[in-house]
């Protein structure tokens, strides 16, 4: 798998759950979505303008992001919302709760019959949380180090995101869906998919390993 | 270094200089904006043209990009982004305590180049992702906290623009640097930055900023503020005493700009020569003198603590400093207060524009007129005296004015016919 894979592993506490991942992958999100492509024929096209919006935290001292779209903030939210609903209702009497939700993106390759079309992962970002007691006596200092664990991140992506590797190639019009998610009306992400587990192991990817197998055996 | 024959054509040279004079007015424009103290809303900007640069909606303040256009020559975009382009963040209170926050950094580092970018269109795409990179990270720097703030407490932020050596001293001693993204091109590395102060108390432990202090009273004419921020050269041309009568013909207005000193004088002398003009409005030249030494001890005051004032010393003036009136600190004021989405907004940058147009010396003398000392009420009933003797003269001359007038209209109709 030719692919950068980034993971972060962050204490918190439960109610912090939702926004640190939000913070973290819409930040990336938007990062790698750009305006929606118009193309004028085959190879040539232009791009739309991304507007963004700041989101302020309510739990954490922080402001982060996004890319200005209802859709998206929808999708995202709606997977980070069940993970950490999942996690907070983890049993916490002899360990904290740990759980790990991965930003995958990948690009399709064409499909031969009579399989489905294979997806490829080109850079997974994966946050892997663990829940913090809730101590009241040391909250104040441990708000402060998820504000300043949240700093320093943001700046690595940046510092990744600026390194040019394994990003795909702009496609041509006809190859446009395997690379973009040209289902959203106001925004073209890169196509990705959010994944989680609770176990404390990375989640599963969307490259299909047994799949990529049986065909290589069946193409000999 | 990077190689010289680093783009294989020369137009290809010339866009990228273009795209590079983009990304550093609109980088500019997003560390300004992100220092308004707003939050961006959605559907809080008007629709876009979808003629973005770097398909990005980031705003075009006019102002803001003179600032950057005043750093950054257009014949020389490149040059001045190696030597380094600067936008600086501080922030003042009401007291006219000055602290400088951040220094965001554009630089081109040549050391750090990437020949296999070619296609100007990755290079364009590229730069959009390193603005990205910027408004992120202007998010996470504590002048966007306390920023977002300046609504509700007693501070304004301010900026500046400006190309070359970095003031990094201002900052003070704990300082942070973080780089927000870097882009390697085949003309070497392009990469924003920021060192931001990390310790913010306004205590100060230098000897003249607690000069600047000593001075916060009311008894001098001219508040801290000033006393910060005028720079020596306004200063000489505000040595014109203050108590003047209540209309000052010698002095109707100010001096324009690029006006010659010596034939309006001329004009004067020669004006007053031919007309008479009545004895209340002269005045005594003694008086001048007096109060004029009277203020030179504020000013030389004054004066000291400019010499020495670390901002002084270090920030000059902002362009135009010429036209700014001297009421107005060098640094712009960032927003306007309740005209965020309203067309009261377009207005108060209307106002803004034309708020640095000379200042009317009349406007001044009214006004102190009004204000009631003892002495200037004789003053005045002095001159309504006099003046009522004047108007006599004049009715008494009214036909000889009707003559002239007769005369005139004659002498009309004859170049008429």
């Amino acid at each position: 798998m030719n692919a950068r894979t980034i993971a972060f592993e962050l204490s918190m506490e439960g109610r912090q759950v939702d926004e640190v991942v939000a913070c973290i992958f819409h930040t990336v999100l938007f990062h790698r979505s750009s305006g929606k492509f118009t193309y004028n024929n085959e190879e040539s096209y232009s791009i739309r303008t991304v507007s963004y919006v700041d989101v302020d935290c309510d739990f954490i001292d922080f402001t982060y992001v996004c890319c200005e779209s209802d859709a998206l903030g929808r999708s995202v939210k709606r997977e980070i919302s069940d993970f950490s609903e999942l996690l907070r209702g983890l049993d916490s009497s002899s360990s904290p709760p740990r759980g790990s939700i991965s930003l995958e993106f990948f690009q399709k390759r064409r499909a031969r019959w009579p399989f489905q079309p294979e997806c490829v992962p080109w850079e997974v970002w994966t946050v892997y949380c663990e829940l913090a007691r809730n101590d009241h006596d040391a909250h104040n200092s441990k708000h402060e180090n998820v504000v300043e664990m949240l700093q320093d991140k943001i700046v690595f992506i940046t510092e990744i995101i600026n390194r040019h590797e394994y990003v795909p190639k702009m496609p041509s019009r006809s190859d446009a869906d395997l690379i973009f998610d040209t289902s959203y009306s106001d925004i073209q992400p890169y196509l990705f998919k959010i994944n989680y587990n609770l176990s404390g192991a990375p989640p599963t990817s969307v490259g299909n390993t047994v799949r990529k197998l049986i065909r290589d055996t069946l193409s000999l | 270094m990077a190689p010289d024959a680093a783009f294989s054509n020369i137009s290809d040279k010339n866009e990228f200089t273009k795209f590079t004079k983009f990304l550093a007015y609109k980088g500019v424009q997003v560390i300004v904006e992100s220092r308004k103290g707003l939050k961006i809303e959605p559907n809080s900007k008007p629709q876009s043209s979808d003629s973005d640069w770097f398909n990005l909606q980031i705003p075009d303040t006019p102002e803001v990009n003179q600032a950057t256009k005043n750093a950054l020559p257009s014949d020389k975009i490149l040059e001045t982004i190696r030597s380094q382009l600067h936008v600086e963040i501080s922030v003042q209170t009401e007291d006219g305590d000055e602290m400088v926050l951040e220094l965001w950094t554009l630089e081109l580092d040549e050391s750090q180049f990437d020949t296999s970018l070619k296609a100007m269109n990755t290079v364009y795409f590229r730069m959009g992702i390193l603005l990205k990179s910027l408004i992120t990270v202007t998010r996470i720097t504590p002048a966007y906290h306390l920023s977002r703030k300046q609504r509700m407490e007693s501070f304004t932020i301010f900026y500046r623009v400006y190309s070359g050596e970095p003031k990094v001293n201002a900052l003070g001693e704990s300082v942070k640097k973080i780089q927000a993204g870097m882009l390697k091109t085949p003309l070497g590395a392009i990469c924003f930055s920021v060192s931001y102060r990390t310790n913010f108390s306004i205590s100060p432990n230098r000897t003249e900023k607690s000069n600047v202090l000593l001075l916060k009273s009311d008894h001098f004419e001219l508040s801290p503020k000033h006393v910060i921020f005028e720079s020596k050269k306004k200063r000489e041309q505000k040595k014109e005493p203050k108590n003047f009568g209540p209309v000052d013909l010698n002095k109707p207005l100010r001096m324009a700009a690029f006006a010659d000193e010596d034939i309006i004088m001329q004009v004067f002398d020669d004006f007053l020569t031919k007309i008479p003009v009545p004895k209340c409005r002269k005045r005594s030249k003694a008086q001048i003198k007096s109060s004029a030494m009277e203020m030179q001890s504020t000013r030389d005051l004054d004066l000291t603590t400019i010499s020495k004032s670390p901002t002084s010393m270090e920030m000059p003036p902002k362009k135009f400093s010429g036209f700014r009136n001297e009421n107005e600190p060098p640094l712009k004021l960032l927003h306007f207060p309740f005209a965020d989405d309203h067309p009261i907004r377009e207005l108060a940058e209307f106002y803004k524009d034309f708020f640095n147009a000379p200042h009317l010396k009349l406007a001044d003398d009214l006004a102190r007129s009004k204000s009631k000392s003892p002495e200037s009420v004789k003053e005045m009933e002095l001159a309504s005296e006099d003046l009522s003797r004047d108007l006599e003269v004049y009715e008494n001359s009214v036909l000889e004015f009707d003559e002239l007038i007769a005369e005139m209209c004659r002498s009309a109709e004859w170049s008429g016919n």
